[in-house]
């Protein structure tokens, strides 16, 4: 095995040591007249407290945007924002919109090709056409 | 949003055929009997009939103007028995009320009185011109109906129909005119404290509403209160009427909300009452009670048409968001929708943007407007 030196950083890893949430902000908006926004509405009165206070570390904010349908956006420590429009959605479907706004990591959403993911080097080595049997003709 | 759904709207029926309806043919018949072409009166009657009755008139109509005019030489008669041509003939109405008739005035024996020709020579009272003219010579122009309508809220409404029929009951208990609830009060008679005091009950025969007082004094002094020789409050006092009803109606406990007292189950059909009610309405609120108002049989319908209705809290005027915002420290509830420049300002960086705008001599807020520039900071 090839000599390996020691790091001087320590990788980062959340969750080992201490699990910082990604979601940092989640901001509400809803509309006072628009029928769309009747869950929204529900939710912010009825739900919004527990949510809250059982998520102290994320920033929230209620404002109006008269005449639109209601969403939710929830911004992340890697600097992007995630949206969800929950026009007609009861209340405890915007609910579920919240919790998944909160359990996201705010990068883009992909199509895992493969199977297992590590950081781990290969551990009987990458195959190159230079080591191994020699075809001899 | 609203727009989308009207562009819908107008674009479905547009493009739908409009759905045929159906009409029975009773319905048909009874559209056929009610139709006519002409007049009722005059559909029996042949063409040159009618047209000569319209240029010549007919037996009917001359008839009707030979009555009309010995009613009134017959009036002028009375009138000259009567010998002076100042008093004027009382007539007493079914609910006891009196009053009087206007004089009849007959041109060809009176030699002061000018017809006029046209109505531009005639004198118009309570025109800008005429109170100017008066005003010169020295008279104050004093009005019934005040320059401003006050605003009052469901609570003072209560409070103020309760002053007023109190008093009218009063003065009608008293065998006095209700209608003089409009006229002036004496000085420091502090009324509104006074009537309170007084509960309205219903009467103990079953007709009407009777009110009593803990005092017979407070009874006596509220009467007294009412000046009936003095002229209506005027507009030049009305602030200071205003300010008093609205300083007295301000009473705490009595909830805006929820129906009608039941105190205000007083039946107001009889017509002076509610004709003084209205007056006393019109001459301290300055509101002028509509119909659908005024036809109300009690005051709980007529408190009822004219309180206001609570406005629908908005979400963030709601108790839970209050209560979140002070209990909550991780959350902000705003009132209104928040623009990128409220952004920027919870960031800080709004006051940079904006002085580097005013030093490229661009719009701070809004494109539209040309003249939208900031000239100082």
């Amino acid at each position: 095995m090839p000599l390996q030196a020691l790091r001087t950083v320590a990788k980062s890893q959340n969750g080992v040591g201490a699990f910082i949430l990604q979601c940092k902000r989640i901001d509400f908006h809803y509309c006072d007249w628009a029928g769309s926004s009747r869950g929204m509405n529900a939710f912010l009165k009825h739900q919004l407290p527990a949510f809250a206070a059982q998520n102290p570390s994320i920033e929230i904010s209620v404002s109006p945007r008269p005449g639109r349908h209601p969403v939710i956006k929830g911004q992340y420590i890697n600097g992007r924002e995630k949206a969800i429009c929950v026009r007609n959605m009861e209340a405890t479907e915007v609910t579920k919109k919240a919790e998944l706004l909160k359990t996201a990591s705010g990068e883009k959403l992909r199509r895992d090709r493969k199977p297992v993911k590590s950081f781990n080097e290969s551990v009987r080595g990458v195959w190159s056409p230079f080591h191994g049997r020699q075809y001899k003709i | 949003m609203r727009a989308s759904r009207a562009a819908e709207q107008t674009l479905r029926s547009a493009t739908l055929s409009p759905p045929q309806q159906y009409v029975c043919r009773a319905c048909r018949a009874q559209a056929a009997r009610q139709f006519h072409t002409s007049i009722r009166g005059q559909a029996g009657l042949p063409f040159f009939q009618r047209l000569q009755q319209q240029l010549f008139g007919s037996k009917e109509s001359e008839q009707a103007e030979k009555s009309r005019g010995a009613k009134k030489l017959q009036q002028v008669e009375d009138l000259k028995q009567r010998g002076s041509s100042n008093q004027l003939e009382v007539k007493v109405a079914k609910n006891g009320q009196q009053y009087e008739v206007a004089a009849v005035v007959v041109p060809n024996e009176t030699t002061d009185y000018v017809q006029a020709l046209h109505g531009k020579q005639l004198e118009r009272i309570g025109s800008e011109a005429w109170v100017k003219a008066r005003a010169d010579q020295g008279e104050q122009y004093a009005g019934f109906v005040p320059k401003y309508r006050w605003e009052f809220s469901n609570k003072q409404w209560q409070m103020l129909l309760h002053h007023v029929i109190v008093e009218i009951l009063t003065l009608q208990k008293a065998g006095r005119v209700p209608g003089d609830v409009c006229m002036g009060r004496r000085p420091f008679a502090n009324s509104w404290q006074k009537t309170r005091k007084a509960q309205l009950k219903a009467n103990t025969t079953g007709t009407g509403v009777a009110v009593s007082y803990p005092f017979p004094a407070v009874e006596e002094r509220v009467l007294t209160a009412i000046d009936s020789s003095s002229p209506a409050e005027s507009t030049l006092l009305q602030q200071s009427l205003t300010a008093k009803a609205e300083s007295a109606v301000f009473v705490a406990g009595i909830s805006s909300e929820g129906p009608a007292p039941a105190w205000m189950n007083v039946s107001i059909k009889d017509p002076s009452v509610k004709m003084a009610l209205v007056k006393r309405i019109l001459q301290i609120t300055g509101m002028r009670v509509p119909d659908y108002a005024i036809s109300s049989s009690t005051i709980a319908d007529l408190y009822n048409r004219l309180r206001r209705l609570e406005r629908p809290k908005k979400i963030a005027e709601t108790e839970q968001l209050q209560r979140l915002k002070i209990n909550a420290p991780n959350v902000n509830v705003f009132p209104a929708r928040r623009s990128s420049i409220d952004k920027e300002k919870d960031i800080g960086r709004w006051k940079v943007i904006e002085e580097e705008l005013v030093r490229r001599n661009l719009p701070v807020t809004g494109r539209r407007w040309g003249g939208v520039k900031a000239t100082s900071l």
